[in-house]
C-alpha cells in the first residue's frame, strides 16, 4: 500500500511500510544494522531499540509516529 | 501492471505525514492506491547517492533483465568489486532486488523524480501529479504537515502529541479521499 525509503544525512535510512490489514513497519537503519524498529499487525505491536525488542503499547498512529521520531532522534544523537 | 518508483526531495517528517495519511485512508472505506517512494533529505545527498555510474548501472541492468552481478560488471566493463558495492547500495534503497540464484534485477519499470524548489510548490505539485494515488497521500500529508507545524509551535518538545491532532488528521484525510486517481 505504502512503501517509502528516506535517506538521511550520516548514512541513516528510514524504511516505512504499510500493508493490508494494518500491517506496518517503521525502521531506522545504519546500513544493515537496525537501530530502531516499530512493527505490528493486528493487536500485536513490537518495538526494537538499541538491540532490545519488547512489546509496544499501541495507542494511536500519531503516538506511534511521535515515539518513532523520538527514538530516531536519539539514535541520530548517539551515532 | 507498471511499477513506478517516485523519487522525491523530502525530509523525514513529510514521509511520516504520508504514513499517517495512508493509515487513516486504509482504515476508511477506500484504501489508498499502492505507492512507492524513495526520498532524500537533500539534493547533495541524492546526487552523492545516485551517481551517474549508478544510473548507468540501473539502465544497463534494466535492459539485461535478471543477471548475476559478475555478468553485469562484465557488460558494464567495470571492476566487479565496485559494481558489487553499487549494487549493494541500490538494493538497500530498493531500486534493485535480489532474486534466487544470487541474481539481481531492477525492481521498477520507471523512476519518476519530483524535485521541489520550495515548500510553496508542494500543494501545486501534488495537484499536478495526476497519475497517482500519491496525489491523495501527498496532499493529505501536506495538510498534515501544516497542522503539525501549528501543533509543534504550541507543544513542549517531549510532550505526547495532543489527541485533538488525531481527530483533525482523520478529518483532513477524509476530505482528500477521492482526489487521487488510481495508480499501480
Amino acid at each position: 500500500m505504502l512503501r517509502e525509503c528516506v535517506l538521511l544525512p550520516g548514512g541513516l535510512r528510514i524504511e516505512i511500510r504499510l500493508e493490508a490489514r494494518g500491517r506496518y513497519c517503521l525502521a531506522c537503519l545504519a546500513r544493515a544494522e537496525v537501530l530502531v524498529r516499530y512493527a505490528g499487525e493486528g493487536a500485536r505491536h513490537r518495538r526494537r531499540v538499541r538491540g532490545r525488542e519488547e512489546a509496544y503499547q499501541f495507542r494511536s498512529v500519531e503516538q506511534l509516529r511521535y515515539d518513532f521520531e523520538r527514538d530516531v532522534a536519539d539514535a541520530q544523537a548517539a551515532a | 501492471m507498471s511499477r513506478t518508483l517516485k523519487l522525491r526531495l523530502d525530509p523525514l517528517p513529510d514521509a511520516l505525514d504520508r504514513f499517517e495519511a495512508a493509515w487513516h485512508l486504509a482504515s476508511g472505506r477506500t484504501p489508498p492506491a499502492p505507492l512507492a517512494i524513495l526520498s532524500f533529505a537533500s539534493l547533495p545527498l541524492l546526487l552523492k547517492t545516485l551517481t551517474p555510474a549508478r544510473w548507468a548501472l540501473l539502465g544497463r541492468l534494466r535492459r539485461a533483465g535478471t543477471v548475476p552481478v559478475y555478468q553485469l560488471a562484465k557488460r558494464l566493463g567495470r571492476d566487479y568489486k565496485n559494481v558489487h558495492t553499487d549494487v549493494a547500495r541500490l538494493v538497500e534503497l530498493g531500486l534493485i532486488e535480489k532474486t534466487a540464484g544470487a541474481q539481481v534485477r531492477v525492481a521498477w519499470d520507471a523512476v519518476r523524480a519530483e524535485l521541489r524548489l520550495g515548500q510553496g510548490a508542494q500543494a501545486s505539485a501534488a495537484r499536478a501529479d495526476s497519475s497517482a494515488g500519491s496525489a491523495q497521500l501527498i496532499s493529505a500529508a501536506a495538510a498534515s504537515a501544516r497542522r503539525r507545524a501549528s501543533v509543534a509551535a504550541t507543544s513542549a518538545p517531549r510532550s505526547p502529541r495532543p489527541k485533538r491532532a488525531s481527530a483533525r488528521a482523520r478529518a483532513t484525510t477524509k476530505s482528500v479521499q477521492g482526489s487521487g486517481s488510481g495508480d499501480a
